[in-house]
């Protein structure tokens, strides 16, 4: 990014008018060398798009303009937004001036610019700060150049302000010492602080005529041209009070109109948001999924039951054609033999006219399935005894990934046939280095050592050095083989993950039981084919939830995380950490939907991907590669995704799909109710809660998917990226049925204020017919602030409860809406400031309304959504009693970066301390942070499940330092302060059992 | 007549046999400066003599970069931690070693038949190819222990714990210490310096213990403890110094004698953990964290002398520096090339020095200052009159420097050995010729060729499917 900041320190304001003359009298006259460069935009020399230069290169108008119709000499019309005239995008092509020079134009600004450009080369990106620029800097004109003596951009401006609407002669002159800037004949600025030839950019910049162009900005200006031109040598101030004598008469004098009018513009016309055509699609899908290692399955379905016949191959080379002539409408096609870690490319043909939906991408890279070792043959000749134990257990338990610790690994019997029978990473632990050293040279020789089993001796099986809470399923040989009980069943149970299963099988029954007792851990016993005793982990108390995009429906941001009473990123230690790494994401710029985490399990998004993890070890449990999954500018809009228990829901086009949690496949496909709507509109919002699933209907593309580049950081505080997209309908649908329980149409519903709590779905909604006839939901019109509602439906039965006319500030920049206690708590934000309204959610009269100024108006802090917790709503900078409306004596821990919080009962997660991932406690109003870990530029860190998770999202910042890497922090064991101490609400009722 | 002829030959025959004398390659990169190159010379056309493959590919301990710099526009971004995506190797005494991330073992073959010999099992992967010296072959793991075996029989001689502290945890389907020995072990001067680390938020641990012992005091022995870095990738050491490369952050420079740390090397966006270290201590590497680029800086001043934008690999000759850039393979005059920009940076300086400096907030230099600035000219001065001299000498003295640019497929290593660079391919290994460029010979191999060696008349090529093939001339 340029930096400004550095800018003003070499803008050089001030005039010495008394040396003016002595100065720039020092530049010679070398006669009368005509331009080099020089255009005249009249009809002569205007042609379309090209301009016939008189002398020098030929130039291109970029975008919409004309030639002006009025009287005078001919001049070319800037819109300010479109048109500009190309010279070159290669300006080392251009023959430009070295060591002296002049730029010269006839202008007449209308609008000034903080940063306008009228011709020249140039770039000011704050460390790369090269070329030259004869422009406007607000309402003075400027000249610009930098040196070979130093790489900043010295800007000389005007003494003098122009007049909007005035034709205008502008020099610029450099003669290697003195620097000036002359307007309608008259000096009006000079420096001498530059020396030396004109420094320019080593690749090239471009050279253009009424912009301010280079690699990261470009302004056009709003005016008209009349003339440019540029020398090799410095005009003396005689001749250009020559030549601004030579043609002043000829202009228009100002129009007192056009200044008036260009006073005050009249507000530019709302852009349309068109949303862009989709090309043929199957009828659902493609996606794919991983079944095993080196296989991908590509799955659609389509209309009527045909062939499966896709083509595919490595990206850029679909070679192989795969054709099954079975017909189905539920198609799945095998990719098999696939290189690890490559891009593969595929289209999916369909009908017989061959229609093709592609091509679309996956990356092997991302099949986390283990490799199978059911083919490898066994070490032992004889493991039928292990086999059935193994098998009983993973049918027990229903385990069959994540890690399993054999806990007295024994000879590695058990291990193998777990393995085989699994998807189970297995780590053996004993106290016998001698057995330890046999069994791994036994399955070294077997070629099973390593990825899947490995073992390690440890001195005393009562002191693991692992950490607490990790392995998904315990088991021991020892204890099979009616060996000595090992180690302790505390220490065992110490590191069984919460909602982990330990199970043993064992002929010494009672020394078992014995051995639970002493390590007062409560088994279950069964005595059907043996002695087994079970013992499963329960959650960890205070343990939250986040189901969705704010941490549950009520969009607080919070989840009920008590996180142990760890308030300070000290009272955490790393759980686990690993993939998914930089490469699975998309960019930390385009704030994509959070990840979710629930029943120890973690989900994340990444580019037209998404992953589930084991939650308490990152172990990856399945990876989905989804073409339509992309959704970005959650500022703006609904997130595309929410969980429960036991399933994921993922609105993708017209429909949401049920993934299976654990196995991620697709179980069910919720439709769009409104049939007329499937080929029409998109499933917007979606949430679950009390037994429905929620959805909206938004017109087909109008969400936003677009992450490439500064525009789509989505930072902006009005006009493209703010707007807002807005249902046209909302619906519940019975689970697991899927009926439609209800459906609702009323108005242009703000998917950002869609909130269910209290058994109510509350919203705003515009009533405005413009606002709702909008062509695409991504709704541009400033109507949408008017005739606007707040409304309160009945979430089983979605009756209207009450409706109330709302009358906020206008939510330009983020409009929010959150549930809790009772209360709904809207949050607008624009004009420099946040407004804060409570509502009764019984009724929707009027609590309480504050506001207060954003800390920031640019990296989120104009655009944070608001996080509630303990009775309190934090809204950067500043936190508010829910009850009352009463101001926090607290400012907020300092948020440096582009995220939004997320709340436990003692603190706030956020980008704070240098960028990095920060905790601020809310109680003592301290802030910490981890080194080197950034989050994205939205929500990507999660307080859930009793621990901090923060997949990776903040990757593709080419800033360096940051870790680009996934992790999981856990509580350190011992916290001094107690869970409660904080003013955070109380923990939420222990919830059922945890997942696998 | 006849005695002189014969002694010639004999001489030549010598010389010969001298420059094709077979050598070790005992560490990563040969040597501790990572220097990637051998005196030793291969009679080509070589052919494969055997193939080792592991059950398992390297499981790498860092995902890949991302994709782009969206915000940016930015395509092509670099990984700043590869430093384990394949089996590399060492070789010394007929013996081949290599670390595994698979089965976490540090491994020998016979580097003759390519059989086993011996493996040694840790409790974490082993990132980075073991050191040879003395007898003994020294490597750390994801356990976070550095260990020390016999070359002979892979049996122990010390284990040293370089965590600070014993804890492990679920890392990409392992269970590793939260501060994984990812330096590998170096040896130098009888010692070996190796450090465990991982998060720049918890402390990491430098160690240099006696390399026959373990031991830890003593004259020029350390444990020192530091915060805020992220030690990984293959140490480098000077006769003084040692180089720390840290993935994602700038290098770190440390003091031999007592680990204490002196300072880093470049700044934001520096960073990377392929690096080389000149005999001048210039320390190059890369590829920071943009598109590519192998930063040149000086170890002794800890200031940027140059960037080579684009390089992806940099091995140095006698008078020539060879440079790969993606489809590109180049020389350059490495000598002229330091002297140049040396001059260059004096230049500026003398520049900014013969002026008095631009007055701030109306206070002009003062006498003094002037006399101290003047002072100051006239040193510069001279160091760059003696620097014009040394650029003079280095350009007259011809010398054997070879000049040629030729384009070259995608290439993921580059090593000279002798007068012949070889360079490790998508599925292919070639020769070519350090003196003009010219190719020489090339063969195929098993996935992406990442690590090259050579060593007692062997190419070892490491790929990233976890094969290690071996070639040899032809008979």
């Amino acid at each position: 990014m340029a930096n400004k900041a550095m800018r003003s320190r070499w803008c050089v304001l001030a005039v010495v008018l008394v040396a003016v003359p002595m100065v720039c009298s020092i530049a010679p006259v070398r006669g009368a060398a005509p331009p080099v460069h020089h255009w005249i935009f009249d009809k002569d020399h205007v042609r379309g798009a090209g301009v016939k230069a008189v002398n020098g290169p030929d130039g291109r108008i970029l975008g919409g303009t004309q030639l002006a119709k009025d009287k005078g000499p001919g001049s070319l019309v800037f819109g300010g937004r479109t048109a500009s005239v190309m010279i070159t995008a290669k300006s080392s092509s251009a023959g430009l001036p070295e060591k002296t020079i002049t730029a010269e134009a006839w202008v007449s600004v209308y609008r000034p610019l903080r940063w306008g450009g009228i011709v020249g080369a140039m770039r000011d990106n704050g460390n790369d700060e090269t070329g030259w620029l004869l422009g406007f800097v607000g309402n003075k004109f400027s000249f610009a150049i930098v040196t070979e003596d130093k790489r900043s951009m010295t800007y000389l401006a005007s003494r003098r302000q122009f007049t909007p609407g005035k034709w205008h002669h502008v020099v610029g002159t450099y003669d290697g010492k003195a620097h000036c800037i002359y307007v309608d004949g008259r000096l009006e600025a000079s420096d001498t602080s530059r020396k030396g030839k004109l420094l320019y950019p080593p690749t090239d910049t471009f050279y253009e005529i009424g912009a301010y162009h280079d690699n990261n900005e470009y302004n056009r200006m709003t005016g008209r041209i009349h003339e440019a031109a540029v020398y090799k040598r410095p005009l003396s101030a005689k001749e250009i009070l020559a030549r601004y004598n030579a043609k002043k008469d000829k202009f228009p004098k100002v129009d007192p109109k056009l200044v008036a009018k260009l006073k005050n513009p009249p507000p530019p016309p709302a852009p349309v948001h068109k949303p862009k055509p989709r090309g043929f699609r199957v009828e659902l899908g493609p996606y794919v999924r991983y079944d095993a290692a080196g296989l991908a399955v590509v799955c659609w379905e389509t209309k009527i039951a045909g062939p499966s016949i896709l083509t595919y191959g490595l990206e850029g080379q679909p070679s192989k054609r795969v054709t099954d002539t079975t017909p189905k409408k539920a198609h799945a096609v095998r990719l098999e033999g696939l290189d690890a870690g490559s891009v593969y490319s595929y289209t999916i043909i369909v009908g017989e006219k061959e229609q093709v939906d592609g091509p679309h991408t996956f990356n092997t890279t991302f099949n986390h399935r283990p490799a199978s070792i059911a083919k490898l043959p066994s070490p032992w000749s004889d493991t039928k005894s292990h086999k059935a134990a193994a098998e009983r257990i993973i049918r027990d338990t229903g385990i069959t990934k994540g890690y399993c610790v054999v806990y007295g690994f024994g000879e590695g019997r058990l291990a193998y046939e777990l393995a085989k029978c699994s998807e189970l990473i297995i780590a053996g632990v004993s106290e016998d280095a001698s057995a330890v050293a046999k069994a791994r040279k036994l399955l070294s020789g077997a070629k099973l050592y390593g990825p899947r089993i490995t073992v390690r001796h440890v001195e005393s099986l009562a002191k693991l050095p692992f950490t607490d809470g990790f392995a998904n399923l315990i088991v021991s040989e020892d204890i099979l083989a009616g060996r000595k009980c090992p180690g302790s069943a505390a220490e065992m149970f110490r590191v069984l993950r919460p909602g982990g299963t330990a199970q043993f099988g064992a002929p010494r029954g009672a020394a078992v039981e014995e051995w639970f007792k002493a390590g007062k851990v409560a088994s279950v016993v069964s005595r059907e084919n043996g002695w087994w005793a079970s013992v499963k982990r329960d959650e960890l108390p205070g343990a939250g939830e986040w189901t969705h995009q704010y941490g549950r429906a009520d969009n607080t941001a919070f989840g009920g995380e008590t996180l142990g009473g760890a308030t300070a990123t000290d009272d955490l230690h790393v759980q686990w950490f690993g993939r998914p790494g930089a490469d699975f994401g998309l960019d930390r710029n385009p704030r994509m939907p959070a990840p979710l985490a629930v029943n120890g399990r973690l989900f994340h998004q990444g580019m037209n991907r998404m992953i589930a993890l084991d939650s308490h070890n990152g172990a990856p449990l399945w990876t989905l590669s989804i073409p339509d999954l992309r959704r970005v500018n959650m500022p703006r809009d609904a997130s595309n995704w929410c969980a429960d228990r036991d399933n994921v829901y993922v609105a993708l086009r017209n429909a949401c799909w049920t993934l299976d949690a654990y196995t991620g496949r697709r179980k069910a496909t919720a439709q769009l109710p409104d049939k007329a709507k499937r080929a029409t509109h998109d499933w917007g919002y979606v949430a679950r809660e009390g037994g429905k699933l929620y959805g909206s209907t938004v017109k087909a593309g109008s969400p936003y998917t677009d992450f490439w580049k500064k525009v789509s950081w989505y930072d902006q505080r009005g006009g493209h990226g703010t707007h807002k997209i807005c249902s046209d309908g909302l619906f519940a649908l019975d689970l697991p049925s899927g009926k439609t329980a209800w459906t609702y149409s009323g108005g242009a519903i703000v998917n950002t204020t869609i909130t269910i709590g209290g058994g109510k779905v509350y919203f705003a909604e515009s009533r405005d017919p413009e606002a709702m006839a909008s062509l695409s939901s991504r709704v541009t019109t400033g109507k949408l602030w008017s005739k606007q509602f707040l409304v309160a439906l009945d979430a089983e039965s979605g009756s209207k409860l009450w409706a109330r006319p709302l009358d906020t500030a206008p939510g330009i920049v983020v409009f929010f809406l959150a549930y809790t206690d009772g209360k709904l708590m809207l949050v607008s934000s624009s004009n420099n400031k946040y407004d804060l309204y409570a509502y009764s959610a019984a009724d929707g009269k009027d609590v309480w309304h504050a506001e207060h100024k954003w800390a920031a108006n640019n990296h989120g802090g104009h655009m944070q959504h608001p996080a509630i917790s303990g009775g309190a709503i934090f809204v950067e900078p500043s936190g508010y009693e829910v009850a009352t409306g009463k101001r926090l004596p607290l400012r907020m821990g300092g948020r440096q970066g582009c995220s939004t919080r997320a709340a436990t009962t003692g603190a706030l997660i956020y980008r704070g301390d240098a960028r990095r991932i920060s905790m601020w406690d809310t109680t003592t109003g301290k802030t910490s942070s981890w080194v080197n870990l950034r989050p994205s530029c939205w929500l990507s860190v999660i307080p859930a499940g009793g621990m901090v998770l923060a997949p990776e999202g903040g990757a593709g910042c080419s800033c360096g330092n940051w870790l680009e890497t996934s992790l999981g922090f856990a509580p350190k064991p011992n916290i001094k302060k107690p869970p409660g101490k904080s003013k955070g609400k109380k923990p939420p009722a222990p919830a059922k059992k945890e997942g696998k | 007549m006849t005695t002189p002829r014969a002694v010639i030959t004999i001489a030549i025959l010598l010389a010969a046999a001298a420059v094709a004398r077979a050598e070790d390659w005992p560490t990563y990169r040969h040597d501790n400066r990572r220097s990637g190159a051998t005196a030793e010379t291969l009679r080509l056309p070589l052919k494969q003599v055997w193939r080792y493959d592991s059950p398992s590919a390297p499981a790498s301990a860092w995902a890949g970069p991302a994709k782009w710099n969206a915000y940016a526009g930015m395509k092509g971004l670099k990984h700043m931690r590869d430093f384990d995506l394949a089996f590399y190797v060492t070789a010394a005494g007929g013996r081949v070693f290599f670390g595994s991330s698979a089965d976490d073992a540090a491994h020998c073959l016979d580097a003759v038949t390519g059989k086993a010999v011996w493996a040694f099992h840790t409790d974490g992967p082993v990132r980075l190819p073991p050191s040879v010296a003395g007898g003994n072959v020294y490597f750390g793991s994801d356990d976070g222990h550095a260990y020390c075996v016999k070359a002979a029989d892979g049996s122990p001689v010390w284990k040293y714990r370089a965590a600070p502290a014993d804890r492990v945890v679920p890392s990409n389907g392992k269970l590793i210490s939260l501060w994984p020995c990812r330096t590998g072990v170096l040896v130098a001067g009888g010692k070996a310096y190796f450090a465990g680390s991982l998060f720049p938020w918890q402390k990491s641990q430098f160690c240099g213990v006696d390399a026959r012992t373990g031991k830890d005091s003593g004259p020029g022995l350390f444990k020192v403890v530091n915060s805020g870095q992220a030690m990984q990738g293959a140490l480098l050491a000077s006769d003084t110094r040692l180089f720390v490369l840290q993935g994602r952050s700038p290098a770190l420079v440390f003091s031999r004698s007592d680990g204490k740390v002196v300072g880093s090397l470049g700044g934001g966006g520096d960073g990377g953990v392929h690096a080389l270290l000149t005999k001048d201590s210039q320390l190059i590497y890369g590829p920071g964290s943009k598109t590519g680029w192998l930063a040149m800086q000086d170890a002794k001043t800890r200031t940027r002398i140059s960037a080579f934008a684009g390089a992806s690999r940099i091995v140095l000759g006698d008078k020539t520096g060879y440079i790969y850039k993606p489809g590109n393979l180049s020389t350059f005059k490495f000598a002229e090339h330091i002297t140049l920009n040396k001059q260059r940076a004096l230049s500026g300086k003398l520049k900014a020095l013969s002026r008095p400096p631009k007055s701030r907030r109306g206070k002009k230099e003062t006498p003094a200052q002037a006399a101290k600035r003047k002072s100051a000219h006239e040193v510069v001065k001279r160091e760059l009159e003696k620097v014009a001299a040394e650029l003079k000498r280095i350009k007259q003295d011809g010398g054997k420097s070879f000049n040629f640019s030729v384009n070259c497929p995608l290439a993921y290593e580059l090593i000279l050995a002798g007068e012949t660079i070889f360079l490790g391919g998508d599925s292919v290994v070639c020769a070519i010729s350090a003196r003009d460029g010219k190719a020489l010979w090339n063969a195929p191999v098993d996935g992406k060729a990442r690590g090259l060696a050579v060593a007692g008349g062997r190419l070892f090529v490491s790929t990233d499917k976890g094969k290690i093939h071996c070639f040899a001339a032809m008979k």
